[in-house]
């Protein structure tokens, strides 16, 4: 099944006691549409590429097999020349020969390294993958942000997969619209990087590209939304949350969320999404399962996948 | 095909449900109030809630953040009664 490990930052932040300190939001109505009551954020000295080598080696203490690939999904790296996956190799004492590559996409990072592992451990490139997910979102919003303080939270994960474990994909779907940039990005104000969302956009682009990306999956792998076990999407908010669930008729115990005590940590909310259905024996067995990444970029990554 | 009475809203129902997402106790002038990030995103879902699988899809609908732009995309739509 899935072997995997996460790591927040350390700061866990109740919003219930620290909305009012910054904004004139009411907690409970402010609930009621993001769904979330906790976040982490980052301390000065952590960084996603801490976060990343605590989330691997948390994980790596329970893999025996010598680690042939790494997958490092980050928009937020520490260093992009050299590639922040070179700096996380070398810290987790990875083997010199071994498969690195970067992917710089966001809340879709996730599947689209999951996609890229599965058919390179198929084709036997290689025996195994360790794709590791790290976001510090929060070091680039200001407390007084309504939109984006209320919503992001710093975290990292990390999963395995090898040729015994790699999941089957019915099918995958891939979308990518670049009008939506300007929707959801980082800018430099006075020297400071500031994240800037329109929440409205991206909830637009969500609410119309979901379902359909989704109806999609379903029917290039021949399948229903009945024989689908779980549908775990990226946990961007609960509005969010809702809407897709809604518009797909998605029943409620097939739908995973658990944004209530993560917050949305990016490219993060998938596989920690994955790591807790888990331990919860909310992974169906023989069922397959949808997953899909969406948002930044925009940038959208699905796939319908079989767990043995 | 649904008859057009039953998908459209009007003015009066359009005007309560703003009012009930934006805090209309602070916002006394509520139709020219722009709207917040969160308020604006609420009042979406509740349209995408009244008609479903109209409200995302229409173009520039996300640009609009104020009572009278609203009022004016919905009208061309013709889910809005111009009454």
């Amino acid at each position: 099944m899935i072997k995997g490990s996460y790591s927040l930052g350390s700061s866990k932040i109740n919003l219930e006691s620290e909305i009012n300190l910054y904004t004139d939001l009411d907690f409970q109505d402010l609930f009621k549409k993001t769904g979330i009551r906790h976040v982490y954020r980052t301390k000065e000295n952590e960084t996603s590429l801490t976060l990343a080598i605590d989330a691997s080696k948390k994980l790596l203490k329970n893999i025996d097999e010598k680690i042939e690939s790494l997958i490092f999904v980050t928009q937020s790296p520490v260093s992009t020349i050299p590639a922040s996956g070179c700096l996380l190799h070398k810290e987790i004492n990875l083997k010199n020969e071994c498969f690195v590559l970067d992917i710089v996409q966001g809340c879709s990072g996730f599947p689209y390294a999951l996609t890229v592992a599965i058919n390179l451990i198929n084709n036997k490139q290689f025996k195994n993958c360790l794709i590791v997910s790290s976001e510090t979102y929060t070091k680039y919003i200001n407390k007084n942000d309504r939109a984006c303080m209320p919503i992001f939270s710093d975290a990292a994960s990390a999963i395995f997969i090898n040729k015994h474990t790699t999941p089957k994909i019915l099918s995958s779907f891939f979308l990518t619209d670049g009008e939506g940039a300007k929707n959801l990005c980082l800018k430099t104000e006075k020297n400071k990087q500031k994240l800037i969302m329109h929440g409205a956009n991206v909830f637009t682009f969500t609410a119309e590209k979901v379902p359909y990306a989704t109806n999609l999956l379903l029917k290039k792998a021949n399948l229903k939304i009945s024989d689908i076990g779980l549908f775990v999407f990226h946990q961007a908010s609960a509005i969010v949350l809702q809407t897709i669930k809604k518009k797909l008729k998605i029943p409620k115990e097939k739908f995973y969320n658990n944004i209530e005590f993560f917050g949305n940590t990016v490219s993060s909310t998938i596989p920690i999404s994955l790591i807790t259905a888990n331990k919860e024996k909310k992974i169906p067995k023989k069922k397959p399962i949808l997953i899909m990444g969406f948002g930044v970029g925009y940038s959208l990554c699905g796939g319908i996948f079989k767990f043995d | 095909m649904q008859k057009a009475k039953n998908i459209s809203m009007n003015k009066k129902q359009l005007k309560k449900l703003i009012k009930s997402t934006i805090d209309s106790k602070k916002n006394k002038n509520f139709e020219k109030t722009e709207w917040d990030s969160l308020s604006h995103l609420t009042i979406l879902t509740k349209l995408e809630t009244k008609f479903p699988n109209k409200i995302t899809s229409i173009k520039g609908i996300a640009e609009v953040n104020n009572y009278k732009d609203i009022e004016k995309i919905l009208i061309s739509k013709k889910l809005l009664k111009d009454d």
